[in-house]
């Protein structure tokens, strides 16, 4: 009786040569479905393009914005996609760091899934400045009148912490990708992949001192890239926080959105995790475990989040401030009630069902509250940002905000953009990381299990081990 | 050599073409042939305006104005300070003159026309030629009488000339204007106490811009007390709205209240038939006596056709006060309804119309316009197509008043100069011109036969007036009249007024000179007597009035059960000024609604009848009926429905044809049988809520339609304060008890004060004394301790709420039009606003209560140039930036359109360009080029007309001395009829801006967000204790409204 051993994460994986075939059989052509899916991406960030042409030429007037409320849903959607972009960085950077073996499977997901949503993202204050033509003007550039940007202004932060997290984010999404790109390369057979690969694998021949320095790269990037984690939304909170508008001018900001962003962050890679393990049948690689990690990590995420509501409404009443009172009671009570009773229910409340195990074990329920999830993120920053500034000290200033046409159609023109790139990523990237996902499983062995196996057939026994770095280290 | 290009060659080509490259790539749109004055003229020095004297002729009122001009272009109208009747101001219809100068939509030119066949251009010759042909026809078929010259109550020259050429063709006159009898000249400003019987003088009767400042005078705080205001009428319109208590009658009652008042009947009757309580009538009574009131009325809105009773009974209430408030008007409505006849009868050949557009004043059941189309030749002189000139079959478009030479004689003793400021901008022609030369051709000519133009017709008149040398100086001062009257010099008299009004000529009338010994009868000391009135009731100069228990009777059908009360508009005062663009996107002072008519339902009412605020509502009376949108209103008599009248136009140019109602649809051809003028009061009509859905309830577009905002009735902002205290008030008593006790703690501090004991914050103090600037926490290197620190007092016991400062901040300062559908999203671009509350709490009930405009605030909220401020921070690009002399600089061309500024504004007075807007040619000619013309995706706010601050700087370096208080005067300052701001340097402790700062009734809005704004307020000032924040109902005047009248 032969014993098979299998890493706990990933029993159904044998060993190398599975993951190998595996990553690389999503690297093929693309069936119809898929080439469905991308025309639809691509139609919609069409007409996201023709309605923001349409906001240039005519003017930001085709936006429902009004009077008292400046922002709308241009800037709840910025801050929507760079909450998604946290997960990402989250899951690669920190779970690396602290060393969590279920890390391995998707975080190549959850990255590529923060770049493009911080891609995304960075559209958007192009997009909603009535100016866009001079958006560079944000930019410190060098400028012969000696005209810089103000450094008070929360939105230069912004600028600036957005395109460091992006550049960050990308870097360490390519120098991880650097030696599976390798795998492909030395598996393709389709010539111009070969090429592309040969380009992107920059010359990687898996040599012991290119893992040594790859190692070493890598954890440095993961140590550069955790702060940022926390410093891009505490910084897009600031946009916020360092305004004295009602509602905004919050201490508790930069935690309360750094959870936010994380909870957002988490239900979208389990929004795009489930379908891809069922379409590309991955299911041997995003096991149950991690959607019962990613389930922790969003009851976590969406307890503190409820906290922070919690918070500000304590916080609003024992203030005795008139003016912060009413803009949280308008929250709740106001014209905008919907928005804010459905911002508490799907963050802070239904996530808490996943305290249930069937619930939680239960893939359609966990995708399900995932997107509810994703929608209330939205609705929070959408409960933020308008209701506040429609609501705020003069009363004769108060109105209502209605979205306008290009909003909609460049709000999922959003979507379709980003949803375009996770598409091609799928299919041109390795999805599944293959040399981490290696190192949790059982190294091959000389005399294999498995050539024992195959002299009795019918005696198998598998052992499942909690395999992960401290195993493979000890090993 | 080489046969390539020499190096002189390429560098020719090179600069050439680099030339032209620049060239193109600088302009910016078409390009434009740029002819220079090819010999300057001397008076005109590019960049520097020049001032026109003139005298407005928008209303009766003829206020005195300065017209300034750019290159030619009149830009801009203001008061003319030394004028006795405008003091320097000017309302809001003043303002938006050059908008009727510049309309894009005015007769280019004469046109000879088959109404909707075709029209004819014409030259002005052929145009002559054919009228003088028509006349000579009539004369020679014995029709002379056919002619009929239908005019405008026209004053001094023109009036002659009027009455000469009929005389000379054989013609008949028939003047139409009704409201130019009202009367002028009326001096209170040093009464204590006032009573105005529905004469809105705040906005149209009379003259509202001399009124305006003589109410402030009388109304607002000085020296312990203030006076007292009562307003009778059925409705509170924005005269209304200004008073301390509103006494509503039973409509057409109003002359039986009067005469309890003047003693003539006994005030248990009056009670009576009054439904006022008798406690309040004699309490009235008793007051008017003790503080020798002063009486105003009739107003239009309320003249039935028992009008003269009031009239008299007013006047006895005036006795002894040197004239008659309310003199008898012109019967013009007699007049009219036999002009229809004839009309009708085909007695009338020929209809010269100079009149104020008589098919849309009259009631529409008069049948004007019918009657006009039976006759066969109809010319129109209008300068805009308005309903009459639509009809016509001949245009001879008038000179706008900006272009034109003329006289006018609003009162006696006050004779004013018209002169043209400009070219016309349209191939016009003045009416006078017309007469005088179609008078020539028909070999009868007027004025002797030596007047060959009108100026010439003018100057001979003016020959005893103002003569050889004195002609110029008449003209540079814009007429001959006196300087006006100081207050406290025993102002409160009347002046006479017989005679001021009957259209007497220049020559006529001589230099007359107001008569010191009326104009000097002060309220105050005459002390009046109830002997005194008693004597006067005897006088049988003034008729008795009638049985006083027969009220007018309700001319409604058997259904009809709400009186009707069509009231003068502010903004557009009888219609004529419907087609001005920013009288349109002025929201109406009182129920803030702009681009659209309303009908005025008491809440308790409309509750019952299930109409809510923004349903559509049909209007009936027996004459016709009207659907308009409903605007529930607190200040109307619950059996009582009030439609305002300007709106309704069948034409009047793009902006203003089709839009609104015009309510004389509903109004009978009644008679004033005394007077003989129209009595539109006393119509009873039916309301009805019609099948089309309610859109908008106003106060917070809760119900708009995701793709229709468009459609339906916007009330701009709140009716009540939520407890904000932005607008403060405070009683006299409380007052006098703080000036003893010196300034209070910091308004609105009271709860944190009592946070503090809990260790909570204490804001930072905002002192108002000038040594506080720069206030701590500014000091980032944006002040110059030597420059000035620019700043505002707004007196909110003087503001009426009339929002001409809007106007003017529209005119000068270039703010485009948005419309309607804007407008709903809060995308005006107002710099200056009127924000009018109800009620001071957050409750919404409280201000629909009966007692729910008897403290309603007024507050102008413009830029409060923050020292501290909350929008400079968050500029990433330092758009929004300090200037060294306190501004709050806002570069366009910086701004790259965040609008975190206008986020972070606790204000809200920052405005965005949603869009690039459009001034259609030539409307752009008003442009002011002093300020720039801003474009879409740009952030705009109030500079505190920064532009003249830089004027006044550089004069005041070329003039090599310091600047001084009152080198800059902002528009808004400038035009303010009640003199409201105070502007100047706060940190100059001599300035009259530092001096009215330390007031006791000083504060700034919204203090606790520590933005130091430069701009104090002065709270309002109540007769009784004011609702002060919080819920409290207490309300500072008793309520007039009967609990259940209908």
């Amino acid at each position: 009786m032969a014993t098979e051993i299998r890493s706990v994460f990933h029993p159904e994986v044998a060993d190398y040569s599975d993951v190998n075939r595996d990553a690389n059989r999503l690297l093929s052509k693309p069936g119809k479905g898929y080439l469905a899916l991308l025309t639809v991406c691509v139609l919609l960030v069409g007409a996201a393009v023709v309605a923001f042409l349409a906001d240039v030429v005519y003017g930001l007037g085709m936006a429902g914005l009004t009077n008292p409320v400046g922002w709308g849903a241009f800037i709840t959607t910025f801050v929507f996609w760079v909450g998604i972009g946290h997960a990402g960085t989250l899951i690669s950077a920190i779970l690396f760091l602290f060393r969590a073996p279920w890390r391995q499977a998707i975080y190549r997901l959850a990255e590529a899934m923060t770049v493009f949503a911080v891609i995304t993202a960075a559209l958007f204050p192009i997009i909603h400045i009535g100016r866009p033509w001079f958006f560079y003007w944000l930019l410190p550039l060098p400028s012969q009148r000696q005209l810089w940007p103000n450094f008070r202004s929360p939105l230069l932060w912004d600028v600036f912490a957005v395109t460091t997290y992006l550049t960050v984010s990308s870097v360490f999404f390519f120098i991880g990708l650097i030696p599976d790109i390798a795998a492909s390369r030395d598996s393709t057979t389709v010539p111009w992949r070969k090429k592309v690969y040969t380009i992107l694998a920059l010359g990687w021949r898996g040599t012991d001192r290119e893992w040594k320095n790859f190692t070493r790269a890598y954890l440095f990037l993961a140590a550069l890239a955790t702060p940022l984690v926390l410093s891009v939304h505490s910084v897009v909170s600031w946009d916020f926080a360092v305004s004295i508008v009602p509602g905004w001018h919050t201490t508790i900001f930069a935690p309360y959105f750094v959870a936010g962003a994380i909870l957002s962050g988490v239900a979208m890679v389990v929004t795009i995790a489930v379908p891809v393990r069922k379409i590309f049948r991955l299911r041997a690689y995003l096991t149950d475990l991690h959607f019962d990690r990613m389930a922790k990590l969003l009851i976590l995420t969406s307890t503190i989040v409820g906290y922070a509501y919690a918070m500000e409404y304590f916080m609003a009443w024992y203030s005795a401030e008139l003016y912060e009172r009413d803009v949280f009671w308008d929250r709740v009570t106001g014209d905008y009630w919907w928005a804010g009773w459905s911002m508490i229910t799907f963050n802070a409340i239904i996530p808490q069902l996943l305290w249930f195990p069937k619930i939680r074990k239960n893939l359609n329920a966990f995708f399900l509250i995932s997107i509810i999830v994703n929608i209330g993120m939205w609705w929070e920053r959408f409960v933020i940002i308008v209701p506040s500034l429609a609501h705020s000290y003069e009363p004769w200033r108060f109105l209502n905000y209605h979205i306008g046409i290009t909003e909609a159609v460049i709000l999922m023109g959003s979507f379709g953009w980003f949803f375009m790139w996770m598409l091609l990523f799928l299919r041109f990237l390795p999805v599944l990381s293959i040399a981490e996902i290696k190192e949790i499983l059982p190294p091959p062995l000389k005399h294999h299990p498995a050539d024992a196996l195959a002299e009795s057939a019918q005696q198998r026994l598998v052992e499942e081990l909690p395999t992960g770095y401290k195993e493979f280290e000890r090993r | 050599m080489s046969d390539g290009m020499k190096r002189r060659d390429f560098l020719k080509v090179l600069g050439v073409s680099g030339a032209g490259a620049a060239t193109a790539g600088c302009s910016t749109g078409d390009v434009e042939k740029l002819i220079p004055y090819v010999i300057p003229s001397e008076d005109i020095v590019p960049g520097i305006p020049t001032y026109y004297t003139s005298t407005c002729r928008e209303c009766p009122a003829g206020c005195g104005i300065h017209v300034e001009t750019h290159e030619g272009r009149a830009t801009k109208v203001e008061g003319n300070p030394d004028h006795p009747i405008s003091r320097g101001n000017l309302c809001a219809r003043g303002q938006a003159s050059v908008q009727g100068l510049y309309h894009p939509d005015r007769f280019q030119g004469p046109v000879t026309r088959e109404p909707g066949v075709r029209d004819t251009v014409v030259t002005w010759g052929t145009a002559e030629r054919l009228l003088a042909q028509r006349i000579r026809e009539i004369q020679q078929a014995g029709g002379g009488g056919g002619i009929v010259f239908l005019t405008q109550d026209y004053t001094g020259t023109m009036n002659r000339l009027a009455d000469e050429f009929v005389g000379a063709i054989g013609a008949r006159r028939v003047i139409f204007d009704p409201w130019q009898a009202q009367p002028r000249g009326l001096q209170f400003a040093d009464a204590n106490y006032l009573i105005s019987f529905g004469a809105d003088f705040l906005e149209t009767w009379g003259s509202p811009v001399e009124y305006s400042w003589q109410f402030a005078q009388m109304h607002s705080y000085r020296n312990g007390r203030r006076g007292k205001f009562v307003w009778v009428g059925p409705h509170r319109p924005l005269t209304g709205l200004n008073a301390d208590q509103w006494l509503a009658p039973r409509p057409g009652t109003e002359h039986l209240l009067a005469q309890a008042l003047a003693g003539r009947l006994d005030s248990a009757t009056a009670a009576q038939q009054t439904e006022i309580p008798q406690a309040t009538i004699d309490q009235i009574a008793q007051e008017f006596r003790a503080a020798g009131g002063v009486a105003l009325g009739p107003g239009a809105a309320i003249s039935g056709p028992n009008a003269s009773q009031l009239r008299d009974a007013i006047g006895a209430l005036n006795a002894g006060r040197g004239g008659n408030a309310g003199v008898a008007t012109r019967p013009s409505g007699r007049e009219m309804i036999q002009l229809v006849q004839q009309m009708n009868a085909g007695q009338v050949q020929l209809l010269l119309i100079d009149a104020q557009n008589p098919a849309y004043t009259l009631p529409t059941s008069l049948g004007f316009r019918q009657a006009l189309e039976r006759v066969p030749t109809r010319v129109s002189f209008s300068s805009f197509p308005d309903e009459t000139a639509e009809l016509a079959t001949m245009l001879l478009p008038n000179h706008h008043f900006l272009e034109a030479w003329d006289d006018y004689i609003p009162e006696a003793g006050v004779n004013e100069l018209i002169q043209p400021v400009m070219r016309p901008v349209f191939n016009t022609k003045q009416v006078g011109d017309v007469l005088i030369s179609v008078a020539a051709q028909l070999g009868t000519p007027v004025g002797g036969g030596l007047a060959n133009t009108y100026y010439d017709y003018l100057r001979t008149g003016w020959a005893g007036l103002a003569g050889g040398e004195a002609w110029r100086e008449a003209v540079r001062r814009g007429g001959v009249y006196p300087a006006p009257l100081t207050p406290g010099t025993g102002a409160a008299g009347f002046l006479p007024l017989q005679g001021a009004t009957a259209g007497a000529g220049v020559v006529g009338a001589g230099a007359a000179t107001t008569d010191p010994s009326q104009t000097t009868a002060n309220l105050a000391t005459t002390g009046q007597t109830g002997e005194v009135l008693q004597a006067d009731v005897q006088q049988p100069a003034t008729p008795a009035g009638p049985a006083p228990s027969a009220p007018v009777a309700a001319q409604g059908d058997a259904n009809g059960n709400l009186n009707l009360v069509v009231y003068p508009s502010y903004r557009f005062y009888d219609g004529r000024t419907a087609n001005r663009p920013w009288l349109l996107e002025l929201p109406d002072p009182v129920t803030k609604v702009p681009w659209e008519s309303w009908v005025e339902i008491h809440p308790r009412t409309a509750e019952e009848m299930g109409i809510a605020q923004g349903d559509l509502v049909e209007v009936t009376s027996q004459h016709g009926s009207v659907t308009t949108w409903a605007y529930v209103y607190p200040g109307v008599r619950p059996d009582t429905v009030a439609i305002q009248m300007g709106l309704g136009h069948a034409a009047g140019g793009r902006w203003t044809a089709g839009l609104g109602v015009n309510p004389n649809a509903l109004l009978g051809p009644t008679l004033d049988e005394a007077t003989g003028s129209f009595a539109g009061y006393g119509v009873r009509v039916r309301i009805a809520k019609t099948d089309k859905p309610s859109i908008i309830p106003g106060m917070l577009l809760n119900g708009e339609k995701f793709f229709n905002p468009s459609a339906g009735l916007f009330e701009q902002g709140v009716r009540v304060q939520y407890d904000r205290e932005i607008a403060q008030a405070i009683s006299v008593a409380s007052l006098a008890t703080q000036e003893r006790q010196g300034h209070p703690s910091v308004p609105g501090s009271e709860p944190i004060e009592s946070l503090r004991g809990k260790g909570g914050f204490l804001p930072i103090e905002t002192p108002t004394d000038p040594a506080a600037y720069p206030p701590p926490a500014t000091q980032y290197g944006e002040y110059f301790d030597s420059a000035p620190r620019w700043a505002m007092v707004v007196d909110l016991s003087r503001c009426i709420g009339c929002s001409a400062c809007v106007t003017a901040c529209y005119a000068e300062n270039n703010i485009p039009v948005v419309g309607a559908t804007e407008m709903k999203k809060g995308r005006d671009l107002s710099w200056l606003r009127i924000e009018r509350y109800f009620h001071p709490s957050g409750d919404d009930e409280a201000a629909m209560s009966d007692t729910g405009t008897n403290d309603v605030r007024f507050l102008p909220m413009l830029c409060q140039h923050c020292g501290n401020a909350p929008c400079e921070p968050v500029c990433p690009v330092y758009a929004a930036y300090h200037t060294p002399d306190g501004l709050n600089g806002q570069v366009y061309n910086r701004c790259v359109g965040t609008r975190y500024c206008a986020n972070n504004c606790p204000y809200k007075v920052r405005y965005f360009n949603w869009w690039t807007y459009d001034f259609p040619e030539p409307l752009n000619w008003q442009l002011n080029p002093d300020v720039t013309v801003r474009e879409k995706g740009v952030m705009e706010k109030c500079t505190f007309c920064v532009q003249r601050i830089r004027e006044g700087k550089h004069n005041a370096a070329t003039e090599n001395r310091p600047m001084t208080d009152g080198d800059v005067v902002p528009a808004c300052v400038q035009t303010c009829p009640t003199e409201v701001f105070v502007f100047g340097n706060i940190s100059d402790p001599n300035s009259a801006v530092s001096r009215a700062a330390q007031s006791v009734r000083g504060y700034r809005a919204l203090e606790v967000t520590n933005a130091q704004p430069a701009i104090v307020y002065l709270k309002k000032v109540t007769l009784q204790e004011p609702a002060h924040g919080g819920h409290a109902t207490a309300a500072t005047t008793e309520s007039a409204v009967p609990a259940e009248a209908h």
